[in-house]
C-alpha cells in the first residue's frame, strides 16, 4: 500500500518541540493532576467494565467467521471516521477477544481486558509477569490500527518484536489489519513498507533511529514542509521519501525499561570522522596514561565514576607532552585525552561493560544484558576504550542527530504502555510523559516466595555460597535460574559450576545464539541456567513436567541491580501465572552497587558484624542494599532530569535549532 | 567527566549545522577592562547588550550566515587552541546571544522563538518589578527625537568649557554659603515636618527631572562623539518607596568605547544636581527669610546637594554611584559578579567543589568583587529593614504590604531557591553531603547568634524638661512697679524681686493712723468723763481701725514681691516692668529652682513594660537638636497608663514629637492613645533648661537579637491594633 499523501503531512503533525516537562509550581500542579487522574482509573471500575465486555464477547461465540469479519469491518469504519462511542469500544474489545480465541485459542481474562482498557485510556498498565501482556496489547492496538494512522508497538528487543508480531498476526489479519515488523539490518524499502502497515512491531532503538535518519534526509532537502510542497507540485527530481509515516500512537511494552531506564542514553546517528588530529592522540594518551600512578597522579572516585588528575599529575603530563606536537601543544585537550584513557582503564571492564570481538568494541546494555552494537560512549571515551583494547580506532565521529528517548516518546500523539514493574516510577512517568500508571490485579494469586537477601563481606564468600546454594536447589530437582550482572560474572560462575560438575546452560551477550531454546529448557526440572539480565524482560520460562511439584523455578540473583525494577524483572521469572516459585538475592560488599553507594561507616559495621562464613546479619544487609539502591536510583533520576533540562534549555534559548 | 572545560558537548549537533549571524541592527564596540579587551555587542533596537571575551568574539565574528557553527568552531579551535570556546561554551554563548536578540538563526520557523522570547522578557520584567518593590519603573515616553532636536543647546556642556562653567557655578554656590551668614542647619529639623512636605516634594521633582535630563543629554552628546548611538528611548516614572520620580534609560551608553565618557553619562545626573544645588544656594543666601522662594531654594539645595551624595552617589545601591564604581573598577555587572564570586569561594573552599570556574576574569578582580559583595550585603542587611520599619511606622498599610513582599522576595524566595539548589542541583552531585552539613551548620550558627547571643538593647522615649520647684509670682496688690530684679537673677528665699509703689495705700495708712489717734484721744476723753459706754464703743472702733491698718500694713509689705523659694527669677519682660501699673493678681514672673529639674517622658506600653520588667536601666538624656551632649539620669517613677494629656504640646507630632495627638484638641496636648509617664531625674542638670525637649535612651539588659526583633514587631503590632496583651514586654 503506497503512502497516502496524508501520511506525508503527518510527518509534520507530531508535537515539536514536545510538551515541556513542567517545572517549579507547574510541576506541583501537574503532580496534583496526576494524583487525580490515577484516582480516576480505579482497577475495580475497569474490571467491572472488563467483565461486561467478556460477557459481550460470549455473544459472538456462535457467529461464523464471515459474520465476525463483517462486524469487524463495520467497527473499523466507525473508528476510522472517528465516530466511535463508548459502546463501540466495548463491542470492539469483545469482538477482538473472540477473534483471539479463534486464532490463538486463548481468551483474554477480564484482568487483561481491564489492562487493555487502561491502555486505551492512555495509561501505563502494570500487569504481573506472565499475565499475557502480549495478548493484552492486541486489543488497543487493533483499535488504533482501525483508526488508520499507524500504531507502533514498541518492544525491548528484536527477538520479542518478531515473536510477538508473528504470534499475534492472526488476530490482526482477521480484523483486516496489516502487520509489519522492524528488525535490525532491514533496508529502507522494507522498513518503509513495515511502517506503512497498520500495526508495526519494532524496538525503541530502531524506531528512534529511523526517526533520526528521516530527520537527516528531510533536513538535507530543507524542511518537511518543503518536502510536502515538492510532493504536491510533482517535482520528483529529488525524491526523498521518509521511512516513517508520522508518530501517532505508540504502545510501549516494558514501558518502564524503555521510557525510564533507557532514557538516559540518547540515541545518536553519527556522521563522518570529525577530528583526525584528535584520533591520533588516543594511542599516545593511552601510553601516557600507563605511566600515571593512582593517588599521586590522579584520583579515582568510584561512587561517581570519575577520574581526576591531581596538580602533580597535571604537571607531569605537561612535561611528558611538551615534545609532542598536534593536540599535545594544548594543555587542556591533552589532559582531556589522558583523563579519558584513565577513565577507560579505571571504570570499564572488558566483558562487563563492553565486549571485544573481531576488532570491534561493542557496549553491553547493563540493564538488559544484551550487546548494543549501535551504541557508543560519548565524547571520545569510546576511542579511549578502543585504544586500550588495541583495536583500530574508529575515529571521533560527528553526531549528526541525537534524541533522547524521553524526548522522542513525547512526540507521539497518543502514548500508552504496559509493564510488569511500573509502580516504582509512577511519579516520574507522570512527570515526564503525563502517563498515569494503573495497577491491575493478578489473575492468579502469586505464589512466589521471596526469600530474604543474603549479603556477604567478600565476593569470594558470595560465590562460594552461590555454588553451594546451586547444588542444594539442584539436588531438590528444581529448575534454577542464576542471574549475573555482567558477562564476565556469568563466565566466571559458569567455569566454577563446570569444575563442580554441575551441568548448566549459559545465556549472555556473547552466547545468545539459541536464546529461545535455552529459555524453553530453563523450566525443566533440575535444569541450571546462568544468565545475565537478558533473561529478564519478556522471557517466559514455562515449567517442565514435575518441576511445579518440586517447588517451581528458583531465581537466584547474584547481585542487586542499580534499580529495584530490574531486580523485580528477574524475580518475576519465577512463579508465573500462579505457578509456585521462589527467589533470592545473594550480594556482597564488593559488588558494584554497594561499593559505590553504601556509606563507608555502615560497610565497616557490616564487616565487623559478619558471621563465620562472611555473611552479614540479615537486617543490616537488607538496609544496606535498600539504602544503596535508593541512592543509585536517585542518581539515575538526576541524570535523566539533566538530559531533559539541557533539551529544554536549548528549546528555550535556541528555539530554531533542530530538536533531533 | 571531571575536566574543567570538556571539549565536546552532547547537544552539539543541535547547533552544529545552524548558520547564524549577528543581526544587522547590532553594533560592536571594543572596550578594555583591566587590560583585557572585550567586545560589547549591542542591539540598538532592543537595547540589549552582551559582552564577549576575545576568543568568544573570535568565534561569534566567524558566524556570518554562510559558515555553520561547526565550521566556525573548528576554525576557532585551530586558531586559538586551548583558549577557544569549548562546544558547551559555544552552545551557551549562542543561546544567550539569541535570547538577547543579537543573533539571527537563518530559519523561517524562528518566528515562534522570537515570540517566545518576547513573552519571556515580558515576564522577566514583571518579575523584576516584584523583586524590586522599593523601586518600580514605569516607562512612559520615548524622548529620543526630542532630545536630538535640542541636544545642540547642551552638547557644549560636555566639553572642557562645560567643566569650567560647572566648576565656576559650584564654586559660587559654596562661596555664597560660606559668606551668606545664614545658618544652614537651622532649617534642618523642619525639613521633614508636614508643613514642609509640599516644598520638599516639589524640590525632589524639580531636581530629579533635571538630574535625568542631565543623564539624557550627556548620553546624547557623548554618544555622537563616540559614534555609538547614545539613544535614549525610555523616559518614565520610577516609584522609589512609592515616591514618584522621573527616570530615563541611558543604558545605550554602556556601549561607549571611552571609559571616561561612560563615567560622565553615569555621573551627569549628579553633576547637574550639584549645579542646581549651587544655584539654589546662591538664591537662598540672597532672599529674605520665610519667603516661599527662600524655602523652596533651601529644599532644593538640600535635596540636590545632600540627597544626591547620599542616595545617588551611594555605590551600594543600584543607582548612579554603582554604575560609576563599576566603570571605575572596570568590572561590569559588579553586583551580580560579586555575588557569584562569593558563591564561587563557598563552593570551591567550603564545599570542596573542584570543577568550577572562577567568575573573576582577572586575578585582581577578586578582591574588588569580594569587598563589594560584603559591603553591599552589610548595607542591605542594615538599610532594608530600617527602611521597611520606617515605612511601617509611617504608612502602616503600604508599609506592611511592602514588608510582606520584601519577606517573600528577599527572604523566602531566595531561601527556597537555595534549598532547591542544595537538594537537586546536579552541580552538587559530588559534594551534596558536605554542602548540606555546612549549610545546616551555618544556619544553626546564625540562629544561635540571633537567638542566644545577647546584644545590647535599648529603648527610646521623648520627654520634656520641667522644674520640680517652681513658684509663679503674682502681685498681691495693685501698684506701680518701682524696681525690678533683672530676669535670670538667682534669688534666695525672701529676697525682693520687685518693688511696687502704691500711693493710695500709703495715703490710707496715714489717714488710718490719724483716725486711730483721734479715736484714742476720744477714748481718753470718754474714760475721763466716766462715759463707760461711750468709751467701750470707741474701744471697738479702735480695734476695727487697728485691724484695718494691719491689713494696709500687710499690703504695703506686699509691695515688695519676695521670692518664696531659692531659685532663679524668671520674668521675660522684667526690663519693661518698672513704671508699669500692676493689678492685684497679675502674674509678673516666676521663681524656679533650676537645680531641681525633672524630665517627664512619655512612653507607650511596650517601652514602659520593659522598664517595669528590668531593674537596672541605664538612662541617658540627650537634648533634641544638640545630639552630642548626654547626661545620665535616674528613673524616679513610672506613672501608670491612662493619661492622655501630654506635659507639653512639644511632644506631639505636629510639633515634631513622636506622640500622635488629637487634631481636634486646641491645645494640642491630648494624645490619641493613653501613655505612661516616666519621671526621670537627671544626674547633672546643668544645661538642661525647663521646656526643652529631650530624647531619652534606656539601655536595657542585653538580649538576643532575635528576641529584640520579635519585641519590635510586637510593639508595632500593638500600637496599631491596641492589643492589650503585653506579650511584647
Amino acid at each position: 500500500m503506497p503512502a497516502a499523501p496524508s501520511h506525508l503531512w503527518r510527518l509534520l503533525s507530531y508535537r515539536s518541540p514536545p510538551r515541556r516537562v513542567p517545572a517549579g509550581v507547574d510541576a506541583t500542579w501537574h503532580h496534583l493532576g496526576g494524583l487525580f487522574s490515577r484516582r480516576r482509573l480505579r482497577p475495580e471500575a475497569l474490571l467491572r467494565r472488563a467483565e461486561f465486555i467478556a460477557g459481550l464477547s460470549a455473544q459472538h461465540k456462535d457467529q461464523p467467521d464471515v459474520a465476525l469479519r463483517a462486524a469487524a469491518g463495520e467497527l473499523r469504519e466507525r473508528f476510522r471516521l472517528d465516530r466511535q462511542a463508548r459502546p463501540d469500544l466495548d463491542a470492539a474489545f469483545a469482538l477482538i477477544c473472540e477473534v483471539a480465541f479463534r486464532q490463538l485459542g486463548e481468551r483474554p481474562f477480564p484482568v487483561q481486558i481491564a489492562g487493555a482498557l487502561a491502555m486505551e485510556a492512555g495509561c501505563i498498565a502494570e500487569m504481573a509477569t506472565g499475565e499475557g501482556k502480549t495478548l493484552t496489547a492486541t486489543l488497543p492496538v487493533v483499535v488504533a490500527g482501525w483508526r488508520g494512522r499507524g500504531c507502533h508497538v514498541v518492544t525491548v528487543n528484536d527477538y520479542l518484536a518478531r515473536r510477538d508480531a508473528e504470534w499475534m498476526r492472526g488476530i490482526y489479519e482477521f480484523c483486516g489489519l496489516r502487520v509489519g515488523c522492524i528488525q535490525a539490518g532491514m533496508g529502507p524499502d522494507e522498513r518503509r513498507s513495515a511502517y506503512a502497515a497498520d500495526v508495526t512491531y519494532c524496538t525503541s532503538r530502531e524506531v528512534v533511529a529511523d526517526f533520526l535518519r528521516d530527520r537527516i534526509t528531510i533536513g538535507a532537502t530543507g524542511q518537511a514542509s518543503h518536502l510536502l510542497l515538492r510532493q504536491i507540485t510533482g517535482d520528483s527530481s529529488s525524491q526523498v521519501m521518509p521511512v516513517l509515516r508520522g508518530l501517532d500512537v505508540a504502545l510501549v511494552d516494558e514501558a518502564d525499561s524503555v521510557l525510564i531506564d533507557e532514557a538516559v542514553t540518547p540515541l545518536l546517528i553519527q556522521g563522518d570522522p570529525a577530528h583526525p588530529d584528535l584520533d591520533a592522540g588516543y594511542a599516545l594518551a593511552r601510553e601516557l596514561a600507563e605511566s600515571m600512578r593512582p593517588m599521586t597522579d590522579y584520583r579515582v572516585d568510584r561512587r561517581h565514576r570519575d577520574v581526576a588528575l591531581t596538580p602533580l599529575g597535571s604537571s607531569r603530563l605537561a612535561e611528558a607532552a611538551r615534545s609532542r606536537g598536534g593536540v599535545w601543544r594544548d594543555r587542556r585537550r591533552g589532559e582531556e585525552l589522558v583523563v579519558h584513557a584513565l577513565w577507560a582503564r579505571e571504570h570499564l571492564e572488558r566483558n562487563a561493560q563492553y565486549l571485544v570481538n573481531e576488532g570491534q568494541v561493542t557496549l553491553i546494555d547493563e540493564l538488559t544484558g544484551r550487546s548494543a552494537p549501535d551504541r557508543t560512549l560519548r565524547g571520545g571515551l569510546h576511542q579511549a576504550v578502543q585504544a586500550r583494547e588495541d583495536v583500530p580506532i574508529s575515529g571521533t565521529r560527528e553526531t549528526r542527530a541525537r534524541i533522547s528517548f524521553q524526548r522522542f516518546f513525547r512526540l507521539y500523539r497518543c502514548l500508552s504502555g504496559m509493564t510488569g514493574t511500573g509502580v516504582e516510577s509512577t511519579h516520574e512517568l507522570w512527570h515526564v510523559y503525563a502517563l498515569p500508571v494503573a495497577v491491575m490485579p493478578t489473575h492468579h494469586p502469586c505464589r512466589r516466595r521471596e526469600l530474604p537477601d543474603r549479603v556477604f563481606t567478600t565476593a569470594a564468600a558470595k560465590w562460594e555460597a552461590v555454588v553451594a546454594e546451586t547444588r542444594r536447589v539442584h539436588n531438590e530437582g528444581r529448575p534454577l535460574l542464576i542471574g549475573a550482572r555482567t558477562v564476565a560474572d556469568s563466565q566466571r560462575l559458569s567455569r566454577r559450576l563446570a569444575v563442580e560438575g554441575l551441568d548448566h546452560a549459559v545465556l549472555n551477550a556473547t552466547c545468545h545464539a539459541d536464546e529461545a531454546a535455552i529459555i524453553a529448557r530453563a523450566g525443566l526440572a533440575g535444569r541450571i541456567t546462568v544468565a545475565t539480565n537478558m533473561a529478564g524482560r519478556g522471557t517466559d520460562i514455562r515449567l517442565g513436567s514435575g518441576a511445579a511439584e518440586r517447588g517451581g523455578l528458583h531465581v537466584l540473583a547474584t547481585e542487586r541491580q542499580v534499580n529495584r525494577r530490574v531486580d523485580r524483572q528477574l524475580r518475576g521469572r519465577a512463579a508465573r501465572q500462579g505457578d509456585p516459585g521462589s527467589s533470592q538475592v545473594f550480594a556482597s560488599l564488593e559488588d558494584d552497587l554497594l561499593c559505590r553507594y553504601a556509606p563507608k561507616t555502615s560497610r565497616l559495621l557490616a564487616c565487623l558484624s559478619r558471621g563465620p562464613s562472611g555473611e552479614v546479619p540479615e537486617t543490616l544487609g537488607r538496609n544496606l542494599l535498600t539504602w544503596a539502591q535508593r541512592q543509585a536510583e536517585q542518581d539515575a533520576r538526576r541524570q535523566r532530569r539533566q538530559v531533559l533540562r539541557m533539551d529544554d534549555w536549548l528549546d528555550e534559548f535556541l528555539p530554531g535549532s533542530p530538536d533531533a | 567527566m571531571p575536566v574543567l572545560r570538556p571539549t565536546f558537548h552532547e547537544s552539539w549537533h543541535r547547533v552544529a549545522d545552524l548558520r547564524p549571524r549577528l543581526r544587522t541592527t547590532v553594533d560592536v564596540q571594543r572596550q578594555t577592562f583591566r587590560g583585557h579587551s572585550w567586545h560589547v555587542v549591542r542591539d540598538a533596537a532592543g537595547n540589549d547588550f552582551f559582552r564577549l571575551s576575545g576568543p568568544a568574539y573570535h568565534f561569534v565574528g566567524l558566524l556570518d550566515g554562510t559558515r555553520t557553527v561547526a565550521q566556525a568552531w573548528r576554525a576557532c579551535n585551530d586558531a586559538l587552541a586551548d583558549d577557544a570556546p569549548t562546544q558547551g561554551e559555544a552552545i551557551h554563548l549562542l543561546g544567550m546571544m539569541h535570547s538577547s536578540n543579537l543573533l539571527a538563526l537563518e530559519r523561517s520557523d524562528d518566528a515562534d522563538g522570537v515570540l517566545l522570547q518576547h513573552r519571556r522578557r515580558k515576564s522577566a520584567r514583571v518579575r523584576g518589578y516584584l523583586a524590586n518593590l522599593l523601586c518600580i519603573r514605569i516607562p512612559l515616553l520615548d524622548p529620543d527625537s526630542f532630545l536630538d532636536r535640542w541636544s545642540f543647546l547642551f552638547s557644549w556642556l560636555f566639553t572642557p568649557w562645560g567643566i569650567v562653567a560647572w566648576l565656576l557655578l559650584v564654586g559660587t554656590g559654596v562661596f555664597a554659603l560660606l559668606t551668606g551668614g545664614m545658618d544652614l542647619a537651622s532649617g534642618a529639623p523642619g525639613l521633614l515636618s508636614p508643613s514642609n512636605a509640599g516644598f520638599l516634594f516639589l524640590a525632589i521633582i524639580v531636581t530629579k527631572a533635571l538630574h535625568e535630563f542631565g543623564h539624557a543629554m550627556a548620553c546624547k552628546a557623548l554618544g555622537k562623539r563616540n559614534a555609538a548611538g547614545g539613544e535614549v528611548h525610555t523616559l518614565g516614572v520610577m516609584l522609589i518607596l512609592f515616591v514618584p520620580v522621573p527616570y530615563v534609560d541611558t543604558s545605550s551608553a554602556w556601549g561607549f568605547r571611552a571609559k571616561r565618557h561612560r563615567l560622565v553619562v553615569a555621573g551627569a545626573g549628579m553633576l547637574v544636581e550639584l549645579a542646581v544645588a549651587a544655584l539654589a544656594a546662591v538664591a537662598w543666601s540672597y532672599t529674605t527669610e520665610a519667603t516661599t522662594l527662600h524655602n523652596l531654594c533651601y529644599n532644593i539645595m538640600i535635596v540636590a546637594g545632600l540627597a544626591t551624595v547620599l542616595f545617588n552617589g551611594n555605590p551600594l545601591m543600584r543607582y548612579d554611584g554603582y554604575f560609576m564604581l563599576a566603570d571605575l573598577l572596570e568590572i561590569p555587572n559588579l553586583a551580580q559578579r560579586a555575588g557569584e564570586c562569593v558563591r564561587y569561594l563557598v563552593k570551591r573552599h567550603v564545599w570542596a567543589m573542584e570543577w568550577i570556574q572562577t567568575p573573576a576574569h582577572v586575578a585582581s578582580e577578586r578582591k574588588c568583587l569580594l569587598l563589594y559583595a560584603f559591603a553591599a550585603a552589610g548595607y542591605r542587611i542594615v538599610a532594608y529593614p530600617l527602611i521597611l520599619l520606617v515605612m511601617i511606622e509611617r504608612f502602616f498599610f503600604i508599609g506592611s504590604i511592602l514588608a510582606a513582599t520584601a519577606m517573600v522576595v528577599w527572604l523566602l524566595l531566595p531561601l527556597g531557591r537555595f534549598l532547591r539548589y542544595l537538594f537537586t542541583s546536579p552541580e552538587l552531585i559530588r559534594s551534596r553531603r558536605r554542602a548540606l552539613t555546612t549549610s545546616l551548620a551555618a544556619a544553626g550558627g546564625m540562629l544561635a547568634v540571633l537567638g542566644l547571643l545577647p546584644a545590647p538593647d535599648c529603648a527610646y522615649a521623648d520627654g520634656i524638661v520641667e522644674v520640680e520647684q517652681f513658684a509663679e509670682i503674682h502681685s498681691a496688690v495693685d501698684g506701680f512697679v518701682e524696681l525690678s530684679a533683672p530676669s535670670g537673677t538667682p534669688v534666695r528665699a525672701g529676697s525682693v524681686l520687685l518693688a511696687l509703689r502704691n500711693p493710695e495705700l500709703e495715703a490710707s495708712r496715714s489717714s488710718l493712723g490719724c483716725t486711730r489717734r483721734l479715736a484714742q484721744t476720744r477714748r481718753q476723753v470718754a474714760w475721763r468723763d466716766g462715759d463707760v459706754v461711750g468709751a467701750q464703743t470707741i474701744e471697738a472702733q479702735i480695734a476695727a481701725l487697728e485691724r484695718q491698718s494691719l491689713r494696709v500694713e500687710q499690703d504695703i509689705e506686699a509691695l515688695l514681691l519676695r521670692a518664696p523659694l531659692e531659685g532663679t527669677w524668671v520674668a521675660p519682660d522684667a526690663h519693661t516692668l518698672p513704671g508699669r501699673y500692676v493689678h492685684r493678681g497679675d502674674r509678673v514672673g516666676a521663681v524656679a529652682s533650676m537645680e531641681q529639674v525633672i524630665i517627664r517622658a512619655t512612653a507607650d506600653q511596650a517601652v514602659a513594660g520593659q522598664l517595669f520588667a528590668e531593674l537596672n536601666v541605664r538612662t541617658q538624656v540627650r537634648v533634641a537638636g544638640r545630639s552630642l551632649t548626654e547626661f545620665e539620669g535616674v528613673i524616679q517613677d513610672v506613672l501608670p497608663a491612662g493619661q492622655d494629656q501630654l506635659p507639653s504640646p512639644a511632644l506631639g507630632q505636629p510639633a515634631g514629637g513622636t506622640i500622635a495627638v488629637d487634631s481636634k484638641d486646641p491645645r494640642g496636648t491630648r494624645s490619641v492613645e493613653p501613655f505612661f509617664e516616666i519621671r526621670i531625674r537627671p544626674q547633672a542638670a546643668g544645661p538642661l533648661l525647663p521646656g526643652q525637649r529631650v530624647r531619652i535612651r534606656f539601655t536595657l539588659a542585653p538580649k538576643p537579637l532575635g528576641r529584640q526583633c520579635w519585641q519590635a514587631f510586637w510593639r508595632i503590632w500593638q500600637r496599631r491594633f491596641h492589643t492589650e496583651d503585653a506579650r511584647g514586654a
